[in-house]
């Protein structure tokens, strides 16, 4: 039976409909992502149209005020710096420090083990304004901690983001062959400094990138910090982690709710500022990976 | 002995990976009633051609062809030469078994069904049930046949494959050492219906075992970096080799 | 001020005994095998015999020493005439807290004034006395510590132990953190329900949260119209948008493009994972609210608001784009090859072996990944404080304004206000469903993610 039904003239036309499908289809996956990425332009473009005339040397170097000519961003800034300070110096050395020893010291298949590493997971997706209840309750209304405080804001961020240390951190351990401690461990090294000495310094870079991609993330964001009330009118930068701050993500929602036109143009241009802050981030982020990744 | 007729013509082909040249100045005929075997060392180059034959080196990304293959006269890499109707008139069983994840009727239901081959759910039951006994496959599976096709043994799923191949009434199937993930009792039964089928198809298998080739064989093709060194029947191969190289993989002296 | 004083002085006395410690060990040394581990260890032993006890009763103190504070001044002939009323007793004393500290600043209560000098002395005396314990400690520990500086000391072995211990502290702060999560929405919570019962806040309909105790409370906080809100907006009108668009980019992606395209296209679409969530909200309200609302007029709507459910989800939608994008993309990309090449062998288009065999395979996957977006979606809160408006209704029309809960916890939680009103309460209350709802969402999509990971190893 030598197959001849291909030529039928009813089986090419259903090959041509099928062809014209898979066409559509092809059509379909482009427009999708296509409209994603003009809703991107579109974003970016509205900032930039409204926000760019803002952006001088006194906008930068300026605090909030009352006046749109005269509000700036640096006290925002400032807040900012100091609040990921605090989130850095609390969430590097824990969230490292965790991943090290789940990786590579805790006693494999025991109960607390696995409640920790459940942990880990969950508060890596629990939403951020959870984080900020957490800081309400327990820094602000049972510790006493200054309330508006970079140190508050910091801590419970620095909470948010260790999570996403300890993962990268962990993975980036991983990634470092077995065969480098079996190195260490045979010249006489005890498994401590076979991980300090040898599998940490290889895992940094990979660490480094998930720490920069964190403390992105946390510089963004708002909604915690809403709940400490990080939302102080700061007319002078912060003198230090216990004065009250404000930070860029919430000067921009303060501004946006502020019914004067003209804070239209500070609105967007501090957006700008904090998108190439996080650009910039982000991209130090790649280079680092591109730079450091090492195929074993 | 079974109606031989030519199908693929395969003349001076070459492949190339970006500037690698996988395979050099290949030529080869199938044919209907005739189980061709393209045996040779790993890397060779036969998976490699085997894939061409189909255009399933298509998905491959900077792979190009040179030269001519035609089937039944018409050149499979025109412009006018559609994949689909290639593809579905030359159908392929891989190295590992793998069934769709789907229930055994729907694995050898998709074909037909892609290719709108049945005009109802009757004409349907009746394309499954002959090509799961052409498959050999049929007594085992009839009273559960919605169970998912990949419950069944490592033996049965490539069965189920070759089915789901047969299913769309192919002229040619190329087999890719489909015997390599399965134990000796599964490859014998693997190896009785390729014997049945040769009667209505034109088989192209590749195997890394010489037995294998020389039992189910009648053209057999010796691949060695990327060329023919040698192709004829198979008896001639293995008993009365012309080339010093051919003898040498067949004694085992290298491979 | 102290506080850093006492740290740097503990900390400089730390360094100093480890070099002591290990200018010693360097002198016991006397040939290979004569100390059971080299002089920097014994150093780094010293230095945690001096730094760790100190620092430990100087926080030991820190947390006492408010009490005795306290204690001290109520003794003090000068608080003899404070008002016997806890209240006010209290905010006279915090108040002169404040003063002595910040001497510049004006008195509200005169008595804070009198006050101020007496709690100054007091506190820095009590001050000085953690400082001197802490110092003592530090000398203390200090010379225990250079004692155990001996040839056969395992000096390694036992900083190597406190190096462990530290590394298991760090980790628990995971627990530590979900506990201190767990507890606290729960206590608030549990505050809540003494004066609103759990049925009447789950079930109730009409949402006015006010302040004040009276057994009518239970009416006004009736929190459906804010999940039905949560979910229109997260769950339905995100994912409408999130949903198509992330699944047929990743389809895009994966099947269709080039490599160049490819390299690309995804960072592109990332970038709308990495822009903050308070930009979306700006826009949302800036341009896509009166984008809506004027298609909504067009549309026939009489008095359309600006602040609709439609313009904080699709944002909320084109934010989750790249999350659902990625996590399809994983699904797709774990179907196994022959799959693919089995459908492709038979004839099928790619778009067939797409839609029949990748995405069916893919599904479990692909679920899970629409699971985390939903979770991310009702947990996203800038969107809708800026967009999605205050009004508590129950409405099926997207142009309607609606609020959802992450809304109403800003809501009620911003401003100063009393800590234990049932409006502030009622916020915890909110947390704790929100926290349930999410952590149920993620547990049993890793579950599926895992389960489907599994099946194709």
């Amino acid at each position: 039976m030598i197959n001849s039904s291909w030529q039928a003239p009813e089986m090419q036309r259903r090959l041509a409909r099928r062809h014209a499908a898979e066409r559509r289809f092809k059509a379909l996956g482009l427009v999708a992502i296509a409209t994603s990425l003009l809703f991107l332009a579109f974003l970016l473009f509205t900032m930039l149209r409204q926000g760019l005339g803002g952006i001088d040397w006194a906008f930068l170097t300026g605090s909030d005020s009352t006046d749109a000519t005269v509000a700036g961003v640096w006290g925002a800034a400032k807040g900012s710096i100091l609040t990921m300070g605090v989130t850095l110096a609390l969430s590097f050395p824990l969230g490292v420090l965790a991943a090290v020893y789940l990786e590579e010291f805790a006693p494999k298949g025991r109960r607390w083990v696995e409640w920790v590493e459940v942990s880990i997971n969950n508060l890596a997706a629990v939403p951020s304004i959870i984080f900020g209840l957490l800081g309400l309750a327990v820094f602000i209304n049972v510790m006493h901690l200054p309330r508006s405080s970079p140190l508050v804001g910091g801590m419970t961020l620095a909470l948010m983001t260790m999570p996403v240390i300890v993962i990268s951190g962990r993975n980036a351990i991983k990634a470092v062959p077995p065969s480098i401690r079996d190195a260490a461990l045979a010249v006489g090294a005890s498994p401590v400094q076979a991980v300090f000495h040898h599998v940490l310094p290889l895992a940094l870079p990979g660490i480094l990138t998930g720490t920069i991609i964190g403390m992105a993330r946390a510089l963004g964001e708002t909604a915690p910090l809403l709940m400490i009330g990080m939302r102080a009118f700061v007319a002078t930068p912060p003198g230090g982690i216990t004065d009250p701050a404000s930070v860029m993500p919430m000067q921009i929602f303060l501004w946006s709710d502020e019914i004067d036109q003209a804070f239209v143009q500070n609105t967007s241009a501090a957006i700008i500022v904090l998108l190439v802050l996080l650009m910039a981030m982000n991209g130090l982020a790649i280079y680092l990976r591109n730079k450091f990744e090492t195929r074993w | 002995m079974t109606e031989q007729k030519l199908k693929i013509a395969a003349r001076n082909v070459n492949v190339f990976y970006g500037a690698k040249q996988a395979i050099n100045d290949v030529s080869i005929d199938i044919s209907t009633g005739v189980v061709t075997a393209f045996i040779g060392p790993s890397g060779c180059g036969k998976s490699t051609f085997l894939r061409t034959l189909n255009r399933m080196n298509d998905t491959i990304a900077g792979c190009r062809v040179e030269g001519q293959i035609a089937l039944d006269g018409q050149d499979i890499y025109a412009s006018g030469m559609d994949v689909v109707e290639l593809r579905a008139r030359v159908g392929m069983v891989f190295q590992k078994p793998n069934p769709f994840p789907k229930s055994i009727y729907e694995n050898v239901a998709y074909g037909p069904r892609i290719h709108g081959l049945a005009g109802n759910k009757a004409d349907m039951d009746a394309i499954v049930e002959k090509s799961l006994r052409r498959a050999g496959l049929w007594d085992e599976v009839k009273d559960r046949l919605a169970e998912s096709g990949t419950a069944l043994s490592g033996g049965q799923q490539q069965r189920l494959c070759i089915a789901r191949a047969i299913a769309v009434s192919p002229e040619v199937i190329l087999m890719d050492e489909p015997c390599s993930a399965l134990d000796p009792i599964a490859t014998a039964r693997i190896e009785e219906l390729i014997d049945d089928l040769k009667e209505r198809y034109a088989i192209v298998i590749v195997t890394h075992s010489m037995q294998q080739a020389a039992r189910v064989s009648q053209r057999t093709a010796f691949f060695h970096l990327g060329t023919v060194v040698e192709y004829g029947v198979t008896e001639d191969i293995f008993t009365n080799p012309r080339e010093e190289r051919t003898k040498d993989y067949i004694t085992g002296r290298y491979g | 001020m102290i506080s850093q004083f006492v740290l740097l002085v503990v900390l400089g006395l730390g360094v100093a005994g480890w070099f002591a410690a290990r200018a010693k060990a360097q002198a016991l040394y006397t040939g290979r095998g004569s100390l059971a581990a080299v002089p920097s260890y014994h150093g780094w032993h010293m230095l945690l015999w001096i730094v760790v006890p100190a620092v430990l009763v100087w926080a030991v103190w820190g947390g006492i020493s408010p009490g005795l504070v306290r204690g001290a001044i109520l003794a003090d002939p000068a608080a003899a005439q404070l008002p016997a009323f806890d209240m006010e007793r209290d905010a006279i004393l915090a108040e002169a807290s404040q003063l002595a500290r910040n001497p510049d600043a004006a008195a509200f209560n005169p008595m804070a004034q009198q006050l101020a000098e007496v709690v100054r002395g007091i506190e820095t005396r009590f001050a000085m006395i953690g400082a001197a314990l802490a110092a003592l400690t530090a000398f203390a520990g200090g010379a225990f510590g250079y004692t155990r500086v001996k040839a056969g000391f395992p000096a390694r072995t036992r900083v190597e132990r406190a190096t462990l211990m530290t590394l298991l502290v760090a980790s628990l702060i995971a627990i530590l953190t979900t506990a201190g999560i767990v507890i606290s929405l729960v206590y608030e919570t549990g505050l809540f329900f003494r004066h609103v019962s759990p049925i009447d806040f789950l079930t109730g309909t009409h949402w006015a949260p006010r302040t004040g105790f009276d057994a009518e409370l239970g009416k006004d906080f009736g929190a459906v119209p804010l999940f039905w809100g949560t979910l229109f907006i997260g769950a339905v009108i995100a994912m409408i948008v999130a949903i198509p668009l992330g699944l047929m980019s990743a389809v895009f992606l994966t099947q269709y493009a080039s490599a160049t395209m490819r390299k690309w296209l995804k960072p592109a679409l990332e970038i709308l994972a990495g822009i903050p969530t308070v930009v979306y909200g700006y826009f949302a309200a800036l341009t896509v609210a009166p984008l809506v609302r004027d298609f909504a007029a067009a549309m026939g709507a009489e008095n359309p608001s600006t602040e609709s459910a439609l313009a904080a989800g699709v944002v909320m939608g084109v934010m989750i784009i790249p999350f659902v994008s990625s996590m399809a993309d994983d699904s797709i990309a774990a179907v196994p090859q022959a799959m693919r090449d089995g459908s492709l062998a038979m004839g099928a288009t790619k778009s067939e072996t797409i839609k029949r065999v990748l995405l069916p395979a893919a599904l479990p996957g692909i679920v899970a990944g629409v699971m985390l977006a939903v979770s991310r979606a009702i947990g996203e809160t800038m969107i809708v404080v800026m967009a999605a408006g205050a009004a508590a209704r129950l409405s099926a029309n997207p142009f309607d304004s609606m609020t959802t809960v992450t809304f109403q916890i800003v809501q009620l939680l911003t401003g100063d206000q009393e800590f234990d009103s049932p409006k502030t309460l009622s916020a915890f209350a909110l947390g704790l469903v929100l926290f349930v709802v999410t952590l149920a969402l993620n547990i049993v999509a890793l579950r599926v993610v895992k389960k489907y990971r599994e099946a194709y190893d």
